[in-house]
């Protein structure tokens, strides 16, 4: 299947982004993750008929992904994976609540459509602002980052290990696909009766191979801890970075930025 | 400095469906030797490794690297000072670049950077694959992926290295590279092995291994040109000591 080797080398591609020297990769990790956890938090705490209220948070995306010169073709493809979630969880809002809520003068929706949209967008922010903090941070610097703020050890490696083993899962998944397509050619999908016992061998296998993976490392002296290179201190930069992202954040909360722009075009044009 | 030899004395192992893999081994090996472990596929030579390393324990017997014993106590001392190179090198690696991957042996033994980077360095020289240090070990060719995988137990510091299988699934010109680095360095070796030839030229004593009981323990080429212990052992000559097949003279002693 092409696009199991395709998702193979999409993780791996967060993997190379995160080694690149752009001036959010050179941001402390820890600060990286504060303020993205704290973007997060931000943004799912809006109401969910505020609709107005999210949208200035985009601008923390946008921002992030020239600072990281990612590619926002990249990171949407990234992301369009968690959409069909997002939309399952939210889909059936607009038939709940039929309420409608008037949006502007003339304009009105019903309640449901407008929070299942809030939850789209908080969706597609959430998710964006993780996968941002990946390319730019690496897993093994947002591990240390957590065990630096006292996050416990368990959690941790249960994180590193996941992430790591993915790959591991993948790319067993690819050599069974590719094994599969050989030798039944013409089919376009796997027939139903195999599926059983072709999730049963990838779960032996990649439970094998990760076992294997996980020996290697025991056997280098592995005892639970990533020990990290980057032991830098935090500079002023960094802490520059922390404030003025976490004023951004309090100010949107706070004000509904989009109505006082629109009372403040009223004014001008008056 | 204590010595770089390995004791195994009367080893039994089952797993835990009954087969039974290794049935009463002892085996001496002593500093600086290198010693090819041959024996078919299944013969118990891969399950030993994983006896020497601690990951499975036997049901009894003991072993010894050095003056230690493997024991669950043990085991951080143990391994620091064994190398095992894995069969499968894409098992070994699993860091972001071959760096990263060098160091992260020296760096759980919580060496400090300046001292990391020195190792990883002379590691990478060793096997000659300093230029690989920034890319991923994933795009690496089988070749280059095994170098890198020997550099990472080097970098850190092992008395005695264990590799199975080094040469498997590597062309002849990287093979012979590989032969060429094994042979000089000075560590015990114990190699698991199908390659008899590559056995022939790196080691002096052969060890021979069947159904889990050493059958044979001698002179690498004693051992290789006894055709019926090779043919009992599902083994064969090494083709270096077969006759020339086109006018059937002898190509070495």
């Amino acid at each position: 299947m092409s696009n199991i080797t395709g998702a193979i080398y999409n993780i791996r591609y967060l993997d190379e982004l995160s080694q690149r020297d752009t001036s959010l990769n050179r941001v402390d990790p820890s600060v990286k993750l504060i303020v993205t956890f704290i973007f997060i938090i931000t943004t799912v705490s809006f109401g969910k008929y505020e609709l107005g209220g999210l949208l200035p948070m985009f601008i923390y995306p946008i921002a992030c992904m020239s600072l990281g010169e990612l590619s926002y073709k990249e990171i949407l493809k990234r992301m369009l994976l968690a959409l069909p979630f997002i939309i399952g969880i939210g889909i059936f809002n607009p038939f709940l609540d039929t309420i409608p809520v008037v949006l502007m003068e003339g304009v009105s929706l019903s309640g449901g459509w407008i929070s299942f949209f809030s939850l789209l967008l908080k969706g597609i922010l959430t998710v964006s602002s993780a996968i941002i903090l990946i390319a730019t941070t690496g897993i093994e610097d947002i591990a240390h980052s957590l065990r630096k703020l006292k996050v416990p050890k368990i959690f941790v490696i249960l994180l590193l290990l996941t992430y790591r083993y993915i790959s591991v899962l993948m790319e067993e998944a690819a050599s069974i696909w590719t094994a599969y397509s050989l030798r039944a050619p013409g089919e376009k999908g796997i027939r139903m009766e195999i599926w059983g016992s072709l999730l049963g061998q990838l779960l032996l296998r990649t439970y094998d191979r990760g076992q294997r993976v996980y020996e290697a490392m025991v056997l280098r002296g592995f005892h639970g801890d990533f020990e990290m290179v980057h032991r830098r201190k935090i500079n002023t930069k960094d802490i520059t970075f922390l404030m003025v992202w976490l004023v951004f954040f309090l100010l949107f909360r706070i004000y509904d930025v989009p109505v006082l722009i629109e009372i403040f075009l009223q004014g001008v044009f008056q | 400095m204590s010595h770089h030899k390995v004791n195994i004395h009367d080893l039994h192992y089952a797993y835990p469906d009954g087969k039974k893999a290794v049935n009463g081994i002892t085996i001496d090996i002593h500093h600086g030797e290198s010693v090819a472990l041959v024996g078919s596929n299944g013969a118990g030579k891969s399950t030993l490794f994983m006896l020497l390393v601690g990951i499975f324990f036997p049901q009894s017997g003991e072993i010894h690297i050095g003056d230690t014993p493997v024991t669950k106590h043990t085991l951080p001392i143990i391994r620091q000072k064994l190398g095992f190179t894995f069969q499968n090198a894409d098992d070994q690696l699993f860091m972001n670049s071959v760096y990263e991957d060098v160091a992260f042996g020296p760096r759980n033994y919580k060496l400090d950077e300046a001292e990391v980077e020195k190792r990883v360095t002379q590691s990478l020289e060793r096997v000659g694959a300093l230029h690989l240090k920034d890319r991923p070990p994933y795009k690496l060719s089988g070749g280059e992926k095994r170098s890198v995988s020997i550099a990472a137990v080097l970098s850190i510091d092992p008395d005695i290295l264990l590799m199975d299988e080094p040469t498997a699934a590597l062309d002849p010109k990287s093979r012979r590279r590989l032969i060429g680095i094994l042979k000089e360095f000075e560590h015990t070796k114990i190699i698991a092995t199908h390659d008899l030839d590559m056995a022939v030229e790196v080691c002096e004593r052969t060890i021979v291994i069947s159904e889990g009981r050493v059958i044979a323990d001698g002179r690498t080429k004693d051992i290789m040109s006894d055709d019926e212990l090779l043919e009992r052992s599902g083994l064969e000559r090494p083709l270096s000591m077969q006759k020339c097949p086109v006018c059937g003279s002898d190509k070495m002693i």
